[in-house]
């Protein structure tokens, strides 16, 4: 059945909402309406609030036709990934252990979406505390993608990238400390944004590693990445890492218009060991984007070599310190997998950890120091398409590699520097969706933004639309 | 032997496993120190030991 409203994005509803042409109730509904029919198979809701947002939907009805429009997210229903503290409402943060956590207050993201005037239609599934890049999930199942059910959305952030694609909910919200927004963005064929770190607050979002974690857009849209963006970034006292600096009205600068700026390619990290189908998709992009004025530079970034090892390190013995007290008292209660990641977080030494960090801080002067010459870095988001749900290795150009380690190469350097990061799709590579990612400068999302803005413009993708989900899975 | 070394520390941190599981967790490290080498060419700034995260600059509060 066609339930056209939720197939609509943010931009396309709030000029509707505004002129009362649209209810939220009706929007609400059809988006209830996916969620009943589409959540059995793909599994991307944890916790659905049927009655709650229903009532909700209706109270901003009244709010609206009484006058008092507060805005562009007014009567618009979302659902978050489970990590996002609701006051009174059970997080489960994809676990068991945490499955009956009901927070006292409310994330600093959702306190602002609730005033913006949001309405929730429940919480969205995710790899065991953000832990992985599956989402296959020993606790709430696997969250399937909504291209074909027999592949994985990717993690951590899954389920907000499967709801989004699926038109289970109209946008969402994700984390990302070593590529979860961007990756499960890409291969469900949506857009995905990770800001400068410290751009939005992360408090009351539960951590994985406090030093790489960041909040960002997951949406239908360039244009709803760069609302929720504006709606959602600036600074939060309660968040100790929160950076105090003008918000951009990232929508003025959203013009596609990217004559004269200039992409930098890395070749030797961030096209080195990609599938050549999705190589060559992404290279075909990068051509359209110079027919359009963009400017083409080759750069060299060495210390990108240990960028593996360092974000390894770093994000494994942060969680682990943050679990190491259950740990200890109860292993059980983890998933296999996400205990032996954590269990792997206890072997580097203090002085791995410090190494680690001094890479960082190498890799995010050569970054920085490239981005004087150069507007955006570019690269596929992933060098493969959707893995099969169970696959552990893939077939790359003849040589079989480790899907959870190859899968997040390109993505890992802007959570190491903290620099903004963009997937958009940009192609299809066997019915399955290929991004490409685009990084800037720390505070420069208006040049990420614009530049996704231009692939979206080329409309690569045909409107072609998840439809997986018309099938049955196999496994 | 790796599996003893890897063993000894989890130990020493109250984390006891079986045979198998240091074992796998052993090809794990040996792989993480696959992908750190020796670190040559890294241009690593000595006297730099501070741990700064921010993007773009320092924190400010106002």
């Amino acid at each position: 059945m066609s339930h056209e409203l939720a197939e609509k994005s943010i931009g396309e509803l709030a000029p509707l909402l505004k002129e009362k042409k649209i209810s939220p109730v009706e929007i609400t509904k059809d988006v209830i309406a996916n969620i009943r029919e589409r959540n059995d198979k793909i599994n991307a809701y944890i916790d659905i609030f049927e009655n709650q947002a229903l009532e909700s939907a209706k109270h901003m009805e009244q709010e609206i036709m009484s006058g008092h429009y507060r805005g562009p997210l007014h009567g618009i229903p979302m659902a978050l990934k489970d990590i996002f503290y609701f006051k009174g409402q059970r997080v489960t943060v994809g676990s068991k252990i945490h499955e009956n956590f009901i927070p006292d207050e409310d994330a600093t993201v959702v306190s602002k979406l609730k005033e913006a005037g949001v309405i929730f239609t429940g919480t969205l599934h995710l790899h065991e505390y953000a832990s992985g890049n599956t989402s296959v999930n020993a606790h709430y199942g696997v969250c399937r993608n909504p291209w074909d059910l027999n592949r994985i959305s990717s993690g951590s952030s899954g389920g907000s990238a499967a709801a989004v694609a699926a038109d289970m909910t109209i946008a969402s919200l994700g984390t990302d400390t070593g590529g979860s927004i961007r990756g499960p963005a890409n291969v469900c064929g949506i857009v995905g944004l990770k800001p400068t770190y410290g751009r939005i607050s992360k408090y009351g979002c539960f951590p994985l590693a406090w030093t790489l974690d960041h909040i960002g857009p997951m949406t239908k849209t360039v244009y709803d990445a760069a609302l929720l963006l504006r709606e959602l970034a600036g600074y939060d006292p309660n968040d100790p890492v929160s950076q105090n600096r003008p918000v951009n009205d990232y929508l003025n600068d959203l013009t596609g218009d990217i004559k004269g700026m200039t992409i930098g390619i890395n070749e030797d990290y961030f096209f080195h060991d990609v599938d050549s189908e999705v190589e060559k998709i992404v290279m075909a992009t990068i051509q359209k984007l110079e027919d359009l004025g963009a400017v083409i530079k080759r750069v060299t970034l060495p210390s990108l070599k240990y960028a593996l090892w360092a974000q390894m390190i770093t994000i494994s013995t942060e969680a682990s310190t943050i679990h190491y007290e259950n740990l200890l008292k109860r292993p059980e209660d983890f998933g296999e997998d996400t205990r032996r990641y954590l269990e792997f977080g206890q072997i580097p030494s203090a002085v791995d950890y410090l190494q680690a960090q001094q890479i960082r801080q190498q890799i995010k002067d050569e970054l920085e120091q490239t981005f004087k010459d150069i507007d955006v870095l570019v690269s596929p988001t992933h060098p493969f398409t959707a893995a099969l749900i169970g696959q552990d290795q893939v077939m790359l150009n003849g040589r079989k590699v480790a899907m959870s380690d190859h899968v997040s190469k390109f993505l890992r350097p802007a959570n190491l520097a903290g620099l903004p990061a963009i997937s958009i799709p940009c192609g299809l590579s066997h019915g399955l969706p290929v991004g490409i990612q685009f990084m800037s400068g720390a505070f420069q999302e208006q040049k990420v933004l614009n530049m996704a803005k231009a692939v979206e413009d080329l409309n690569l993708l045909g409107g072609a639309k998840a439809k997986g989900f018309l099938a049955e899975a196999q496994s | 032997m790796m599996k003893e070394h890897i063993r000894s520390i989890l130990e020493a941190r109250g984390i006891k496993r079986s045979d198998d599981e240091y074992e796998r967790l052993a090809k794990r490290w040996e792989y993480a120190l696959s992908l750190k080498g020796d670190l040559n060419g890294a241009h690593i700034n000595e006297a730099n030991i501070v741990l700064r995260y921010q993007a773009g600059g320092e924190h400010h509060e106002s």
